[in-house]
């Protein structure tokens, strides 16, 4: 954990983040023209989808990060707070999807808000995730709180692929998709879609550069759960009268037993 | 990515602070406000879900869909789909009268509400009202805009072979 | 522009800065309460450097 190189490759990783973010927003909202319909508000179309985008990777992440925790070959609990991490972040994301796609919906659609499929999904995967964060909180030892919350986390998912596909599988006032639609055949201007897919590049950047973060300091407080559990563990150990058998076998002490495992 | 969570602040060290200090045993209180905060977002779920399987699964009819169940419908309110008949729109004092297609078949639309920026003629809406004899009474223009993003100055636009679009 | 699309962008960079800001703190709290207890104490009876 921090090592000097680790840590050199993260600080890049936001320096490269920040300035493809800058040059996003330039182009954007500055030098992309306005679109034939939408006039300005087709600017809001470089920041939207890419969180969108974020998001469902951030989920993708934790997918796989909890089918690596539920394999016991792989188990490990540092599969667990990397899907948790990832979940945090994905829920900001969703957040700001939510957020962004409601001020471009009040001109464009006439409505901050509609219960159309798209926005019904979306919502419904928000809130989804914060149920797989609340869940977490609730007390439990690490080993069945990774469990649950990495069969939380696969459940949620199955709403991602049905958000996406929303629009294709419902009748919804959310457009369908301009680039990855049914033919594959992106209806974006030039200028336009090389913003976009810059968009998709810098919000990317930002994810995996706050991703490192969360995942470190879920690591560092785990450590300290784990420091201070092995001091109380000691020091009921050497409280006389008190067998070492019955602290061993009860709740967090297996997992503090293996702390360079977490 | 993974990096080892036990190299340099090993957990042998114990923690000298007391801030940051995480509760060992969780407190009563916080599995408490826990249990809570969960049971707070099973019920956003099932909101969610209500909500969902009321409005979303059938979120508009088209006009010509309207059309055919119009006996079915009665005057009971809806969201009704369709693209905005060029000429047809005469604005009123209260709102703004038109007509919208799908499949050829028309329907006149008396709004009583402002149209959003993006209403004008040609762009698909959807709109909440019912019918009133053939008419259908509009309280709320939503524009369904479509997936394309075409530049205003297509001529300021090149393709990475130098083509103009 | 329009409003609208300054207050998305402004939502966007608010809301990612916002958690970043968040997460750089949190992670330098943690680190300072994670020195090594020796490490504090050396430094205690040094005094004051420079």
């Amino acid at each position: 954990m921090g090592s000097k190189r680790y840590q050199r490759l993260r600080r890049a990783m936001g320096i490269v983040s920040v300035l493809l973010v800058a040059v996003t927003v330039v182009l954007g909202l500055w030098v992309t023209p306005p679109d034939v319909v939408q006039g300005q508000l087709v600017r809001l179309i470089y920041v939207h989808p890419p969180m969108a985008w974020v998001a469902y990777l951030a989920y993708g992440v934790t997918s796989l990060a909890s089918v690596l925790y539920l394999w016991r070959r792989t188990r490990n609990l540092r599969w667990d707070l990397l899907a948790a991490s990832s979940a945090e972040v994905g829920v900001i994301f969703t957040g700001l999807t939510l957020i962004t796609g409601s001020i471009w919906g009040r001109p464009a659609w006439g409505v901050w808000w509609t219960w159309d499929a798209r926005l019904t999904t979306t919502a419904l995967l928000f809130v989804l995730y914060i149920g797989y964060l609340a869940l977490r909180r609730i007390p439990a030892d690490s080993h069945q709180r990774a469990v649950r919350s990495a069969i939380a986390g696969l459940i949620a998912f199955i709403d991602v692929p049905i958000v996406h596909q929303s629009v294709v599988w419902w009748r919804t006032l959310h457009q369908g998709a301009t680039v990855l639609n049914p033919s594959l055949s992106p209806r974006i201007h030039g200028e336009m879609a090389s913003t976009l897919l810059l968009g998709f590049i810098a919000f990317t950047f930002v994810y995996v550069w706050m991703l490192l973060h969360r995942y470190q300091i879920a690591a560092l407080e785990q450590n300290v759960l784990d420091a201070e559990l092995e001091k109380l563990i000691q020091e009921r150990r050497n409280e006389p009268g008190l067998g070492s058998s019955q602290i061993e076998s009860s709740g967090d002490a297996n997992n503090v037993g293996q702390p360079s495992k977490v | 990515m993974v990096q080892s969570v036990s190299g340099g602040t090993g957990s042998g060290q114990p923690a000298n602070s007391n801030k940051a200090k995480p509760r060992v045993l969780p407190s009563r209180r916080r599995a408490r406000r826990a249990w809570a905060a969960l049971g707070i977002v099973i019920v956003a779920i099932g909101f969610l879900l209500y909500k969902g399987l009321g409005n979303s699964l059938v979120y508009f009819r088209t006009a010509a869909g309207a059309v055919q169940d119009r006996a079915q419908l009665g005057n009971k309110t809806f969201r009704l789909e369709g693209v905005v008949v060029p000429g047809s729109i005469h604005t009123t004092g209260t709102g703004v009268d038109f007509s919208v297609e799908s499949s050829n078949v028309f329907v006149q639309v008396h709004d009583i509400a402002n149209p959003p920026q993006l209403f004008q003629p040609n762009i698909p809406v959807v709109l909440v009202g019912h019918f009133q004899q053939n008419i259908f009474l509009s309280n709320q223009i939503m524009v369904k805009h479509s997936a394309s993003y075409v530049a205003a100055h297509p001529d300021r636009v090149a393709t990475v072979n130098g083509k103009k679009l | 522009m329009n409003g609208y699309v300054e207050a998305g962008y402004l939502a966007v960079l608010g809301g990612l800065g916002g958690y970043s800001a968040l997460l750089l703190n949190k992670s330098k709290k943690l680190k300072r309460s994670l020195l090594p207890v020796k490490a504090k104490d050396d430094r205690d009876e040094s005094g004051p450097q420079q």
